[in-house]
């Protein structure tokens, strides 16, 4: 039987009479009784007064301290009560939940999906926007330097430097702290067949004390093992590679590790989770100038690297004293800025530039460099709240609806006397064990949710290791907070507000007009958000499909790229270049290779520029993408890569040195420099150096895409390599491959070890590898979006579903009716439908006012299409009226099969 | 120190004296009172506030609890009656109290 918790209630009377009454009414029996006694011993009633008194001591102090207890007494029987009562609340909540595991299921999954997608997106938005990168003193302290110059009107701001920049910006900034710099390549870690190129960091000496890290082992690098040009050859190694590599061995330290084929000491390792400054793993940290030379000269730049002015390679990172020194360390850096360029320009040119130098903050996403990646996290996070939001509406609506069904039972109990505040406490705690339920699901659905989303959409970043952090579960806390206040509290003030005589004598379909409005304006907010949620994933789609087939002017299927730095194993420029010629030829003749090609520069990934100027001009005006980006390659490289040629030749094997020297330009070239005339025939002179030939233009190839897909066209120049000295020895060989390339890869590789034993590490990658990062924001906006709004679309039909099917239920008797007055199986169809597709509309219609009011906010995170693209609109809300249509056609048939007499009957 | 550890003794006494007249069945507070009084002959003189006093501390510890109820004489009055906690502590103490009071005995006729 069950209990009605509000009866035993009525007959406690002592709630009335205060703690202060009761005190008073104990001691004022005990003194008449005691002069009673007294003056039936002959006392006058004076002396039995005074006696009484004496008797009993300090009156007004037992009073008071009397009270005191009293007070105490009563605060713990209320405590000991509200726990009671509470117990009682879960128990019944638990047997509620037992009794109807399926609307308890629903419920908690529903609320688990909306608030682990929440925590999920939290846990995102917080890496790459909220926390620092981990283990820094006073990260906020720390700020990256940035560099603005103008050049035609146009602003280009960037954080490189060249090593002698470094010095004199070190210099000006009196105010700082310190100034470090770093540069983070990926080089060959290891030997042998166990060496991989891992992400390292090169960093000057007082890097690891500007950040203010502390080494969980051994020590940072001295000034002294900084020391241009040829540093020590130290390494502090990450916490990870200790763990993998040397089982966390305390005495790593003096060991060697190899990395770009050179031993280096470990004399430090750092602490777990430590990434630098950026949120990429790294391996390795070495001194600047112990790496340097070998990377600087080997790959770029002939003269020694710490003297190298015109190659900006360096990151700077500097740490203010406090907030306020801002303003100053930043004009300090502009004069060094300044400076650094008047080593090189004259001062007119610099003046010119307007060179300014900034202090931004730490983390790369909300500085200069940020990326749509976390502007589109943080839309993410966003719709996360709005499929949270829809949860709640559908989780309100199911408690409602089962509240409705319940109303006979509460009204008994209300007139049975349970108080309406235990009614709505019962409410709220069978909602409180539901969400937190569903809390506790949404914790691990943010932790698998989190893997999915970290390492597959956004995996370039160093997560760490604890995927739900205490943030993350704070966070979780607030969501369920909110989630059980949106999801209980309407439903249980309305549940209690019932008319008692109405309730009880009616039967349990009629009445509810006002609830039944309820759910209906929250099935329409479910609607109007499932349409925004499905036009952003659908725009994303979009966004990503046209990302994937926009024209980069060469096909990056099926192109491998194969680097292999023969010169760090010891070759001589010359030899180096003969070695790739030899490698070519080997390449070309593997099975499934159909075209093979050698070149300098490698799309997406690295890029050359060069001065020209045309015979008889005096300058060439640079349009704003700037000088021509240039690349020496051999006779098969335009099919090798797919680039078209629009007008006259490639190159062939004729180009050679002493022929003729040629060049092919692009179509944004030859427009530029030579406006409605024949491009072929003009001549172009490179003022790299003096006395430069002047290069005959033979063909005009397409446009292409080499540095990012939303680039707009630059001009672009290819050479033929023959005929081409070039500083640097590194060569790359680009090949065509008639399928997956995977295979080949391997072929590749082993070719390169076979030609070159010494060497340390072929570097084989499929072009397409090289763009993916590149299609990273919509892919993620893509996913993301699409798993919403697929899970907003579920919920609004769950909804609109659970509406429909109780609308139904509870007018089986007007079915009933209209079926004998001769509806047909479609008119009743068509009548359930039609209030389904009435709501869904109405959400549409709601829906479309917010996309179009809020589409121009994620215009720039698209890709080629429109915030209001109509096809994705009319699709979507064609989707959601299916889905609509769908969900009510279950109660829809359930109410055709209605037996007329049956319906009559019931109730 | 002297003085404080009587009043200890004293307040401990009072506790026992005070659950074994409730042992017999409810009792307002002025009959325990008078229950005490007469019993010892007045030789044992407690002030009525510290028997109050007593009272409540023992019903904030759950070893007795009170309900209001009509007296002899028709007016409202407060009833205390033991606890089973109550009723534990009372074995207790009064053994505890035997055994102290039959020490000081053996002490005293050893002169």
């Amino acid at each position: 039987m069950p209990r009605f918790p509000g009866i035993h209630r009525m007959f406690r009377s002592r709630e009335i009479s205060s703690v202060e009454r009761e005190v008073d009414d104990e001691l004022s029996f005990h003194f008449a009784m005691r002069v009673q006694e007294l003056i039936a011993k002959g006392l006058t009633p004076e002396a039995a007064n005074a006696e009484a008194e004496r008797a009993f001591g300090d009156v007004a102090l037992v009073r008071a301290s009397l009270q005191r207890m009293g007070r105490e007494v009563r605060g713990r029987e209320r405590r000991a009560e509200w726990w009671a009562d509470t117990v009682r609340d879960v128990r019944l909540a638990l047997r509620g939940i037992r009794r109807q595991p399926m609307f308890a299921l629903t419920v908690v999954l529903t609320l688990a999906l909306g608030i682990g997608a929440n925590i999920a997106m939290f846990g995102i938005v917080d890496r790459l926007l909220l926390r620092p990168p981990a283990h820094l003193r006073a990260p906020d302290l720390l700020r990256r330097l940035y560099f603005t110059i103008t050049s035609d009107g146009e602003e280009t701001t960037q954080p490189h430097m060249s090593y002698p920049q470094f010095l004199v910006m070190r210099e000006s900034m009196r105010s700082a702290a310190g100034v470090a710099a770093f540069y983070s390549p990926e080089l060959t870690l290891g030997e042998g067949d166990a060496a991989r190129p891992q992400p390292t960091m090169l960093v000057t000496a007082n890097f690891f004390s500007t950040l203010g890290v502390r080494l969980v082992l051994g020590r940072s690098f001295t000034d002294e093992e900084d020391t241009p040009p040829a540093g020590a050859r130290v390494a502090v190694i990450s916490y990870e590679l200790w763990q993998r590599e040397y089982g966390g061995e305390r005495q790593v330290i003096g060991n060697p590790v190899t990395i770009a084929g050179d031993r280096y000491e470990i004399i430090g390792v750092a602490p777990r989770g430590f990434t630098g400054v950026d949120l990429k793993r790294i391996e390795v940290w070495v001194p600047l100038s112990a790496a340097a030379s070998k990377i600087i000269n080997s790959r770029y730049v002939p003269e020694p690297w710490n003297q190298a002015k015109n190659i900006e390679w360096l990151r700077g990172i500097a740490r203010v004293n406090e907030p306020a020194t801002i303003a100053r360390t930043t004009s300090e850096a502009t004069g060094g800025f300044r400076r650094a360029l008047e080593a090189t320009l004259s001062t007119a040119r610099v003046d010119s530039m307007r060179p300014r130098a900034a202090l931004e903050p730490l983390l790369l996403e909300r500085g200069p460099d940020r990326t749509p990646t976390a502007r589109i996290a943080v839309w993410l996070a966003g719709m996360a709240l709005v499929v949270l939001l829809i949860a709640c509406a559908n989780v309100a609506n199911l408690l409602l609806a089962r509240a409705l069904r319940r109303r006979r039972e509460i009204a008994l109990r209300l007139a049975l006397g349970a108080g309406r505040g235990r009614l709505v406490a019962h409410l709220l705690t069978e909602g409180m064990l539901l969400t937190l339920f569903g809390g506790v699901c949404a914790v691990f659905i943010a932790h698998w949710g989190g893997v999915l989303v970290r390492e597959i959409v956004i995996p370039d970043v160093a997560w760490g290791d604890t995927l739900v952090d205490p943030r993350m579960l704070l966070v979780a806390g607030a969501a369920v907070l909110l989630t059980w206040t949106l999801t209980s509290l309407v439903p249980a003030l309305q549940a209690s507000d019932i008319e008692l005589a109405g309730a009880l004598k009616t039967g349990a379909r009629e009445g509810g007009g006002k609830r039944s409005r309820t759910r209906n304006v929250l099935v329409v907010a479910q609607a109007a958000l499932s349409l925004v949620l499905l036009v952003g994933a659908g725009l994303f789609l979009r966004s990503l499909h046209n990302a994937r087939s926009v024209d980069l002017g060469f096909s990056a299927d099926k192109v491998l790229t194969v680097e292999a730095n023969f010169a760090a194993a010891g070759y001589s420029n010359e030899e180096s270049l003969a070695l790739y010629e030899r490698l070519l030829e080997r390449m070309g003749s593997l099975p499934g290779v159909q075209h093979a090609s050698l070149g300098v520069t490698i799309p997406f990934s690295t890029l050359l520029n060069v001065g020209i100027r045309l015979p008889g001009r005096d300058s060439v005006r640079l349009p704003p993408t700037g000088p021509p980006r240039i690349n020496a390659v051999t006779a098969d490289y335009f099919p090798t890569l797919g680039t078209p040629i629009r007008q006259g030749r490639g190159f062939t094997e004729r180009d050679r040195r002493g022929a003729t020297p040629v060049t092919v330009v692009n179509e944004m070239m030859a427009r530029t420099l030579w406006p409605g005339q024949n491009p072929l025939g003009q001549c172009v002179i490179i003022t790299e150096s003096e006395g430069e030939p002047c290069l005959e233009v033979v063909g005009i190839a397409a446009d292409v895409r080499w540095n990012d897909l939303q680039e707009h066209p630059a001009m672009q120049m290819y050479v033929a390599m023959a005929q081409r000295v070039w500083d640097s020895p590194l060569r790359v060989v680009y090949l065509r491959t008639t399928e997956d390339g995977t295979a080949l890869a391997h072929a590749a590789r082993r070719e390169v070890r076979e030609m070159v034993p010494s060497i340390l590490f072929a570097d084989v990658n499929s072009l397409a590898q090289n763009i993916e990062p590149s299609m990273r924001p919509w892919r993620l906006g893509a996913t993301m979006f699409t798993v919403f709004g697929a899970l907003a679309l579920v919920l609004a039909a769950l909804g609109l579903y659970s509406v429909i099917a109780y609308d139904v239920a509870q007018r089986m008797h007007e079915m009933g009716i209209r079926i004998v007055l001769g509806a047909r199986s479609a008119d009743v169809l068509l009548l359930v439908v039609g209030q389904g597709v009435r709501v869904a509309g109405l959400g549409i219609a709601l829906g479309a006012i917010i996309v179009l009011f809020t589409g121009r906010w994620i215009r720039s995170l698209l890709f080629e299409i429109s915030p209001r693209d109509p096809v994705v609109i009319a699709a979507m809300t064609l989707t959601l009226l299916l889905v609509a249509v769908a969900a009510s056609l279950i109660p829809a048939w359930r109410a055709t099969r209605v037996h007329p007499s049956e319906a009559l009957r019931a109730d | 120190m002297q003085g404080r550890h009587d009043l200890d003794l004293l307040q401990g006494t009072l506790d026992v004296l005070v659950l074994k007249t409730l042992s017999w069945g409810p009792r307002h507070g002025y009959a325990v009172a008078r229950w005490i009084r007469d019993t010892t002959g007045d030789r044992v003189r407690v002030e009525d506030g510290a028997l109050y006093t007593a009272l409540h501390r023992m019903e904030q510890r759950g070893w007795i609890e009170s309900e209001w109820g009509l007296s002899e004489n028709n007016r409202k009055a407060k009833y205390y009656q033991l606890t089973p906690g109550g009723r534990k502590q009372l074995r207790v103490q009064t053994t505890t109290w035997t055994i102290y009071a039959e020490a000081v005995f053996t002490v005293l006729r050893a002169v």
